[in-house]
Order: C-alpha cells, then structure tokens, then sequence
C-alpha cells in the first residue's frame, strides 16, 4: 500500500471521529469517578445497552430520531440505576462498588442477549451522511464529519457548562470537597443524580453516532469499557480536557497503527497506557 | 460452648470423610464439580490473599490463571517434557507475569489498582488471540492428555485435592508469618507502616507475585481437569469470579474462598441445567451480596453461629 499525504489524512480524520467517541464515552466515567469517586466498571454495558436500543429505535422510526430518544431513555435508565443501586454503595469502599458494577454487567449483557439474540447488529449510514466530500485532494466522508461535528458542539456546551455556570461550579466544588459543599447547604445527592444521568447519557449519545459504522455485539461492552479505562489513565481522572486529549491520541494511534502493523493495531494503546503509568501514573491531565 | 465445638468439629469430619471418599460416593457428573469447585477455591484464595491481607482489589487474575493455563497446554504440546515438570513451570510463568505486573501497578492503591490490573488482563486476553500459531487463537487449545497420575477422573480428583491442601497451607504460613503481617499493616495504613520502615511498593509487589503463583498453580490445574486452555480464562470476568466468590464467602476469613466457590459453583451447576439465563442471575446474586451480605457467608455464619459463642465464653 502506498502511503501519501491524502491517505494519511483521512485516516486521521476517521481516526479523530473514532477519537470523539472514545472521550463522549470516557468524559462520563471521568465525571462520575471525579464527582462520586465511584468507578462505574459498567458504564461500558450502559454504552452496549444504548446501541442495542439504537438498533431498535433507528430501524422502527429512524436514525435521526434516535439520536434524541435514545439518550433520553438511557438517561432515564440511568436515573434508576443511580437511585436504586449505585446510591447504596458510595459509602461501601471501592471493593462493593466494583463489585455492585460487575453485578450489573452481568444482569444488563444478559438481558440484551435476552432481547436481542445473538447475532451481530450491523448499523447502517442514513442517506444523508453516506458519500465524500473531496477537499484539497483528501477524501474525507461525511459520516466523520458529522461525528466530529456533534461531539465537538457536545464538548463545548459541556466544558460551558462545567466552568461557567452555576451548576458546573456546584460540581466541580463536590470534587473538591464533597463534605463543604453539603456543609453549604447544596443538594449533593441532587448532583450525584444529575451527573449519573448525565454520564450515561454521555455514552448514549457515543453508542446512538457510533451506531452506523460499528457491528454491535455482546462483547461490545469489555471493549469499549477497557477503552474508557485506557482514555481515563492518560487524560488523567476527572480531566474533560485530558479524556478529549487522550481519546483522540488513542484513536489516531489505533488507525495509524492499522496502517503500520495491522494485527497489533491496538496493542499500541496498550504500549502508550503503560508508558504514561510509569512515567506519569497520576496520567497527563490530571487534576490533582 | 463445647455443644458449638463439637458441632464444628462433627461437620468438618464429615467434610473431610466426604472429600477423601469423594470419586466412590459421587456419581461422576459431580465429582467433576468438585474438582472445578477446588479449583476455583485456589483461585478465588490467591485473590483472597492480596485482597483480604494486602487490601489489594485485583481485577486482573484471570491473566495469571491464563499464563498459566496456556503454559502448561503449550508446553505439554509443543515440548517433549515431563508433565511434572510442566506442571512445576507454569505456576512460574504466572508468578513471572505477577512480577512484571507487580512493578507497575504496586504504587497504585483501591480503583487505580483494580483498573490497571484489569487492563493488563486484557492485553493478556488480546494478545492470546492474536497469536493463533502460539495459542490456537480463538478456539485456544484442546485435547492436552496427562499421562500415568493424572490420567482418570480419580487421579485427578486426589491430585487436585492434594495440591489445594498443600496450597492452602503455605497460604496460611504466609499470611501469619511476618509478610502476612505487614500486608495487613499496609492494608490498614500504607503511609505509617512506610514510617515504620516497611518497604511497602516492595511488599506488595512481592504480594502479587505470591498471589499470582498460587494462581498460576489453579490455572495448570484448570488445564489438568479440562484438557486445555481457552481465551475466556484471561477475560476479565474471570477475574470478576474470582472476586465474587471471595466476597461471597468473606473477605475476613480465610476459609471464605473456599465457601464461596461451592457456594456460587453449586448455584451455577444447578441454574445452567434449568436455564440459559445463569449470567443474569449471577448479577443479581451480586447485587444482593453487596447490599444484603457484605460480610460474606462465613462473616453470616460468624455473626449467627460464633458470636454466640464467644458471648457463652465471656
């Protein structure tokens, strides 16, 4: 294979696209790490759970209206999740909170399997994003476009949000010291909800974009929960800026490395993981 | 007082009579969930010994039972050597992967430790499959025979039982000899024990190596009791087992691993011949566990059956 400039570029478009995933689906396990100081070990499962009902939802209405239904649900989902389970444990210790998420796991890949049977769910791309542009001799699809659009629109409303308003100085004062901002009279469990829903909703809305060009299958979630893992480590617990960073070096890494070795393309990330835990183990961008 | 102890004692005799006749009074189906159920207990105590002494949450032993898993069917098919010998290297391989892992993760404490052990299983886990010519790929490695002592379901039944004794008794010399010791005291409070001179990276690196030896030892024997190694055995549910069944039966016991695993492979045994839905219920045994019994059977056990007697004593 002949390696140009136009290749190399659209494979680091496609790769920045993939990138915009990994940290839409990582910023929600780095909140509520951040937040609640609980590993959500399935939030992989909830990202599984949400392509499955994409499946359903795009090919029963439609695409697009899936991308506003599914977060919704999933939200709603992870508004039961969080009251009914995950509330019970956060004064348990790390070992019952992983636990409790292994539990979940379980009950949630089961039940897809359940539901939905065996068979790999191929997404398909809606008419509107199939096709190329062709830009200074690049070819560049649609669909990565698109994928790099919304997330990029998600990221700024969310870092807005986060560092400028109220409600982002609320949570980002429950970081620092959850026990103060009680003190103040703020509703913590309030904000525990609120940034639970929000996280899940995050890796709703990664499954329902991902959903045209990924395969779904039940091994899904390991996959993409060791992925988050590996965004989280580099970009740093509880870092946006450090899981875009790191979600994006990730996914470039991993199509560049297609085009060098492509049987161990995603070995490299492992390599990098391992790198900045030895030399860096509180990870690039980290806020402590 | 002594009705208690000699009602211990009585069940603890009929255990052992029990374990020791197990091939002649089990039909063959269960002797065979013995063997997984033992098994499963090595496992399950070798996390037990960096979770309950070391405070260490491994969710990444499922790479030592593997590395083992794949050395022992590798060599046995690829060399010509001695199965003894095989079955004395591959614990070793483990204990080798528990090193190297050990330098990287033993400054990392609660989650950090319980995610990275969990990705190193992984990498363990993808790069099985990405060496069909090694490892078999997907499909792993099927049809390993042993020969002479550990050929039958009855050889196997007291080699396994007679390893599991043998390694849960250099478990318990451990744990109560002065490593044993400072695990717990770096379990209580990393910072003051490095104040009173305990190299605590050091320990608990060297805790992981233990642990992912005895590990190692269950992973040769899975491959003694299935006749091979499959790339499930390195992916991170396995690990979740593990953990489970060390919290079921109670961290604070040393006896729990043990509990749990006939526990939780009992239910599993008798679910999966009713329906397919085992994971299911299995996640819901979970929760139930972290909400209702944090203690585990043996601490249920403890709270109902020894407290009285400690109050009869005092």
């Amino acid at each position: 294979m002949e390696i140009n400039a136009s290749l190399l570029a659209s494979l680091v478009i496609s790769g920045m696209a993939r990138g915009m995933i990994y940290f839409l689906l990582s910023c929600g396990l780095t909140i509520i790490f951040g937040v609640m100081g609980v590993v959500n070990f399935a939030h992989g499962a909830f990202y599984m759970l949400a392509f499955y009902i994409t499946f359903t939802v795009a090919n029963a209405i439609g695409f697009w209206s899936s991308l506003i239904i599914v977060p919704l649900v999933m939200i709603l989902v992870g508004a039961v999740a969080e009251r009914g389970l995950f509330q019970r444990v956060y004064k348990s210790g790390h070992v019952f909170q992983l636990l409790l998420s292994v539990g979940i796991i379980h009950v949630i890949s089961d039940l897809v399997r359940l539901l939905w049977g065996l068979d790999p769910k191929n997404g398909s791309i809606p008419n509107l994003l199939m096709g190329c542009f062709d830009m200074f001799g690049m070819v560049i699809s649609k669909y990565s476009i698109f994928i790099i659009g919304i997330s990029s629109v998600i990221a700024v409303v969310l870092i807005t949000i986060l560092y400028k308003s109220k409600i982002g100085s609320i949570i980002r004062a429950c970081v620092y010291d959850e026990e103060m901002t009680r003190g103040l009279g703020i509703n913590v469990s309030g904000v525990f909800s609120l940034v639970f829903m929000a996280g899940i909703g995050m890796a709703a809305v990664a499954a329902t974009i991902a959903y045209p060009m990924t395969s779904g299958t039940l091994g899904m979630d390991a996959q993409m929960i060791i992925i988050a893992f590996c965004v989280t480590i580099i970009g740093g617990v509880g870092s946006i800026g450090g899981a875009l960073v790191a979600g994006l070096v990730i996914a470039i890494v991993e199509s560049l490395g297609i085009l060098v070795l492509p049987q161990y393309a995603d070995t490299f990330i492992y390599v990098i993981v391992v790198a900045v835990l030895f030399f860096r183990p509180q990870g690039l961008f980290s806020i402590e | 007082m002594r009705g208690k102890r000699s009602f211990v004692w009585a069940v603890g005799c009929i255990i052992a009579i029990f374990l020791i006749g197990g091939p002649f009074i089990l039909p063959n189906f269960w002797t065979w969930v013995v063997i997984e159920i033992m098994v499963m207990s090595l496992a399950a105590m070798s996390v037990n010994f960096l979770l309950g002494y070391a405070g260490c949450l491994s969710f990444g032993h499922s790479a030592f039972y593997a590395a083992a898993a794949y050395a022992t069917a590798i060599m046995m098919t690829k060399t010509g050597m001695n199965q003894y010998q095989v079955l004395l290297l591959a614990p070793l391989t483990a204990a080798i992967l528990g090193a190297v892992i050990g330098l990287l993760v033993s400054r990392l404490y609660a989650f950090y430790y319980a995610i990275m052990t969990c990705a190193f299983a992984m990498i363990v886990w993808s790069i099985i499959r990405r060496l069909p010519g090694l490892t078999g790929g997907d499909t792993g490695i099927v049809g390993i025979q042993f020969t002479g002592l550990l050929n039958g379901m009855t050889n196997i039944y007291y080699f396994t039982l007679a390893v599991i004794i043998l390694c849960g008794l250099i478990l318990w010399v451990i744990g109560n000899s002065p490593l044993g010791w400072s695990l717990r005291a770096i379990r209580e409070n990393p910072d003051r024990s490095a104040f009173i001179s305990i190299d605590v990276i050091k320990q608990r690196c060297l805790a992981l190596v233990i642990s992912s030896f005895f590990c190692g030892v269950a992973g040769s024997l899975h491959v003694v009791y299935s006749f091979g190694a499959f790339p499930e055995l390195a992916f991170w549910t396995k690990s979740g087992d593990f953990v489970t069944i060390c919290i079921l039966g109670g961290i604070n016991s040393f006896l729990g691993p043990i509990v749990g695993s006939v526990a939780l492979i009992l239910l599993e045994t008798m679910i999966t011949s009713v329906t397919l839905y085992w994971p299911m219920v299995l996640g819901i045994i979970i929760c139930a566990v972290v909400f209702f019994m944090p203690e585990g059977i043996m601490g249920f056990v403890k709270k109902f059956g020894w407290e009285k007697v400690n109050e009869q004593k005092s």
